[in-house]
């Protein structure tokens, strides 16, 4: 009977193919993501691994006694740095060990000797495009490239450089440890805990559509199970037939999720996260995890269908009446409210008192989630207000019966954009939020500011005043380089830069008064007041005590002669530190990060507005369709074709405007009080291009939605194939 | 010919000939010929009924008589406008604007109220909302649903919902209503009502109305029947001898 039963409701006619196609392909969307993401976690954790070795130890400096180690056989001396190229970061380090010694690198080669080194392939292949005096110099000899087994990506920068004691002795930062290795750090945390909450929200919308294409039809399934249900089938066979058939629907949809998630593997390696892309195989998930999510996938699917045909309660007799929602209560506002009371609380507190750094991102995970689930519980009772208003004043035949529909259904119209709406929130909040950290920390050059094209390195203590001539004779022979200027270190504040007031121009200072010396704030990149406790002593090279300091190059500006000097500085030895630019810190620090997240960010949001116009397409052809023997009707009886397709256009826009400008509004809302609340010197800035392209994407595809349901319009509701009842 | 289509009241109809005319009207779908070349008169202000047993080709007439479909042969001529001849826009203005329709079952919009059913065909005309609102009260109060106004459909009784149905056909005071077994769905009490509600206004209107119907009682109400056999009116029948 369940076979006969099954033949007759799920292959009936057109309508019911494509609601088999259409759950069929959200769930294979939904396998295919769920894979994804797991596969791109398991490859953040791979990654983390196989780049331990970077991670050298603070901790590895003393052995188990609490002494230092020294330089053995069974030890190794370790420097790590950043390096620069043309703006891109290279991971360094520099390892200096004793000629007998037992240590190998973590792929098991000898330890690179002193003016030897191993580079990853995307460095190697830089080095070569590159002439050697600006990168391949700094390092020395070619050996060989680092295995992927020790790569974080396909672009990772590294190097591993042989140098001898000595000269890694005159680095400020080096230390002693039993082996090169360090632990797995967990940097990609917030990359995972991004790559969850962004999973959830593009999960929403893959519910959605699969809950919205298996309504597609209802009506006319809703007739046969009801003429079954006359000629005998009892409401369990029903039930069970709808549990069977969803079961097997996402059992299709599971094999082909996973065949598509299979052979777009190499496209989703390709994505940048963090350092670079993946190597494909990081995107591998084991076959009990795909085994799994098929099983969890047809029972969570099949029950949930058993129980709604279950409570439908399909009689003999069928349900023939249409039935309203119940109006939406203004209580549905309530945990909107409170995800916003929640920030406020967070904000206050956090400018009032000490909040613990745990409790506080605790609090904006939940705010945000609280907020997200208050809107869409919100959606319809602001989608009725609106309708209500919209059915007081419309004045067309198009709008009285769209407004009336959707006062009748706010939920369920509601629901057809919510995915939408829900995909516009988080990318404002995100963009809003990004912009702080983008626009403001974009660098820019200004009076008293340090200038970009400046390049600057620690000078090493020993060094002597002829070698700092050479070096300053050497660096200002490169073209391009306008100057080298030596700061000072103030001998009453060690750490504090001095510079004379002759080399001021050069980087961009102008001292007012005849004060000789002005102060440098390191931590700000800008210069301070003209130093009032020294004397002015116009011409006077140094102060007696003051050591120089750091060596500034001032250049044109051009990536090559500030990759020239840098090769020139790290190879003088004459320097306690590489080379850097104001830029590089801000790259270090933030920008770089929020840029590539914003990245992965922008991808997802991407894929979640595409799922959503899917649904979105999907409800409203499922609200013509379900209409379309009443909408025959009414052109029969002479309402042209224009005024049908308006009244699906008005179904499906209403509730977007009713909904997104307040959306909008609160992710604006949200980002303010993050940034402005919680951090003491950020503020919001207009989001950049991105967000507006994504917010015209979206509206895109709703008008795209509603285009290509009306032209579903014309074919559905002729008169010739309607014709009279 | 846009003024033709467009007049709105039934008082312009010509005082002789015939409102609705059909010349040996063919019908044809693939290798089935509905109807085999009928030839059909229909006087303004008649209520006629069209009968026939099922598959015999009434609903087809109908739908060419009302220009839905076009005739495969023959023409048909509505107040001296040969239908077939017009295209989708224009035959959808002269539904909208001179024809009102009643059908069996589900023909009301559930999501408005009765009131707003019965406004719709106005909106559509271009009137103002207001006024359409008015006149809907009007229909409704004529039809004896005073009360129901703000009503949906499935709060309706099925004889009320059918009665709504004929205030929404009559509100744009067609000059020919068609009903598609109107009382086909409906007990014999509130079959009775229906017709008795329709019959009254359209007399007083001067409307002409074509009934299909298979149950004689309801053809009992018309002035005048004609039988479709296989696609056939039987010679006479159809057409007054002059």
């Amino acid at each position: 009977m369940i076979r006969t039963i099954l033949q007759l409701t799920t292959f009936g006619n057109e309508q019911s193919r494509w609601r088999l196609a259409g759950i069929v392909l959200g769930i294979a969307v939904g396998v295919g993501l769920l894979l994804t993401l797991l596969g791109a976690a398991q490859g953040l954790t791979d990654r983390d691994q196989r780049r331990s070795w970077l991670n050298v130890n603070f901790e590895y400096r003393l052995d188990e006694d609490g002494e230092a180690y020294t330089l053995t056989d069974d030890t190794v001396m370790v420097g790590r740095f950043t390096d620069y190229v043309a703006g891109d970061a290279i991971e360094r380090i520099d390892v200096a060990a004793t000629q007998t010694t037992n240590e190998r690198t973590p792929w098991g080669d000898p330890l690179p000797a002193p003016g030897t080194y191993f580079a990853s392939p995307a460095l190697i292949e830089l080095i070569e495009s590159l002439p050697g005096e600006q990168l391949g110099d700094r390092f020395g000899t070619l050996i060989g490239p680092i295995p992927d087994s020790a790569l974080g990506s396909p672009d990772s920068l590294y190097v591993l450089a042989g140098v001898d004691e000595a000269t890694l002795g005159q680095f400020q930062s080096w230390w002693i440890q039993p082996a090169l290795a360090g632990d797995a750090s967990g940097s990609n945390v917030v990359y995972r805990i991004v790559m969850v909450i962004g999973g959830i929200a593009m999960f929403l919308p893959v519910l959605l559509l699969i809950s919205t294409t298996t309504q597609l039809g209802g009506a006319q399934r809703a007739e046969r199970l009801s003429t079954l249900r006359l000629i005998g089938a009892t409401p369990e066979s029903v039930t069970r037939v709808a549990a069977i058939e969803m079961a097997l629907l996402a059992l299709t949809g599971a094999l082909l999720g996973t065949v598509g998630w299979w052979l777009l593997r190499p496209v989703g390696a390709r994505f940048v996260v963090d350092e670079g892309r993946f190597f494909p195989y990081d995107l591998d998930v084991s076959i009990a995890t795909i085994v799994a999510i098929a099983i969890g996938a047809m029972l969570t699917t099949g029950i949930a269908a058993g129980v709604r045909i279950a409570r439908m309660g399909i009689g003999p007799l069928g349900v023939t009446r249409e039935r309203s929602e119940h109006a939406p209560s203004p209580l549905s506002l309530l945990p909107l409210l409170a995800g916003l009371a929640l920030f406020g609380g967070v904000t206050w507190a956090f400018k009032t008192s000490n909040v613990d750094v745990m409790l506080l991102s605790l609090a904006i995970i939940g705010g945000f989630g609280l907020t997200s689930l208050g809107i869409i519980w919100a959606g319809p009772w602001l989608t009725n207000c609106a309708s209500r208003l919209a059915a007081r004043f419309a004045g067309s035949a198009a709008g009285v019966v769209a407004a009336s529909r959707i006062r009748r259904h706010p939920e369920a119209t509601f629901r057809s954009v919510s995915g939408l709406v829900l995909a516009v929130f988080t990318v404002t909040v995100f963009a809003a939020s990004a912009s702080s950290v983008l626009e403001a920390d974009d660098p820019r050059d200004g009076a008293q500011v340090f200038p970009l094209s400046t390049v600057y390195a620690y000078i090493h203590e020993g060094a002597t005043e002829a070698d700092l001539a050479g070096v300053e004779r050497e660096i200002e022979a490169v073209p391009g380089v306008l100057g080298a200027v030596i700061a000072m270190e103030d001998r009453n504040d060690p750490g504090s830069w001095l510079v004379h007031r002759d080399d001021a121009p050069l980087l961009n200072v102008r001292i007012e008064d005849d004060r000789a010396w002005v102060r440098f704030d390191a931590y700000n990149y800008i210069w301070g007041e003209p130093d009032a406790e020294r004397p002015g002593q116009p011409g006077a090279a140094t102060l007696a005590g003051d050591l120089p300091f750091v060596l500034m190059v001032a250049t044109d500006g051009s990536d090559g002669v500030i990759d020239t000097v840098r090769t020139r500085l790290e190879a003088s030895n004459q320097m306690a530190s590489l080379a850097r630019t104001r830029a590089d810190d801000i790259d270090v620090t933030t920008r770089k990060f929020v840029n590539s997240l914003a990245n992965l960010a922008y991808i997802g949001i991407a894929i979640t507005i595409l799922i959503a116009g899917i649904s979105l397409t999907v409800a409203t052809a499922a609200s013509m369709l379900e209409r379309k023997r009443i909408f025959g009707l009414l052109r029969l009886m002479g309402m042209p074709n224009g005024v049908i397709s308006r009244i699906v256009a008005f179904e499906a826009v209403a509730p977007l405007v009713a909904v997104l400008a307040i959306t909008i509004g609160l992710g604006f809302l949200i980002s303010w009080m993050m940034v402005e609340g919680l951090s003491y010197s950020r503020t919001l800035h207009a989001p950049d291009i991105r967000y507006y392209l994504a917010i015209l994407g979206s509206l895109g595809l709703a008008v795209l939605s509603v285009l290509a349901v009306t032209g579903l319009v014309h074919r559905n509701t002729g008169v010739n194939q309607t014709r009279f009842e | 010919m846009t003024a033709l289509l467009t007049r709105e009241t039934a008082q312009s109809i010509p005082a002789d000939g015939p409102i609705l005319s059909a010349r040996a009207v063919v019908k044809r779908f693939g290798q089935t010929e509905a109807l085999r070349g009928v030839d059909l008169d229909i006087e303004p202000g008649e209520v006629l009924a069209v009968m026939g047993p099922s598959g015999s080709g009434k609903s087809t007439l109908l739908h060419c008589l009302a220009g839905v479909l076009a005739p495969d042969d023959g023409s048909v001529v509505f107040d001296g406008i040969e239908i077939s001849r017009l295209n989708e826009r224009q035959r959808s203005l002269l539904r909208l604007n001179r024809l009102g329709f009643v059908f069996q079952f589900g023909q009301l919009l559930p999501d408005l109220t009765a009131v707003d059913n019965i406004s719709v065909p106005l909106l559509l005309s271009g009137v103002r909302r207001n006024e359409a609102l008015k006149r809907a009260d009007d229909w409704l109060e004529r039809l004896g649903l005073g009360d129901a106004g703000q009503k949906l459909p499935a709060e309706l009784s099925g004889g009320q919902a059918q009665r709504v149905a004929v205030a929404r056909a009559l509100v744009t005071n067609p000059t020919v209503l068609f009903a598609d077994e109107p009382t086909g769905s409906l007990d014999s009490l509130a079959a009775e009502q229906v017709m008795n509600a329709l019959l009254d206004q359209v007399k007083a209107a001067g409307t002409t109305v074509v009934i299909i119907t298979h149950d004689p009682r309801t053809a009992a109400y018309a002035d005048r029947e004609v039988i479709v056999r296989d696609g056939r009116i039987p010679a006479g029948n159809g057409v007054r001898s002059a």
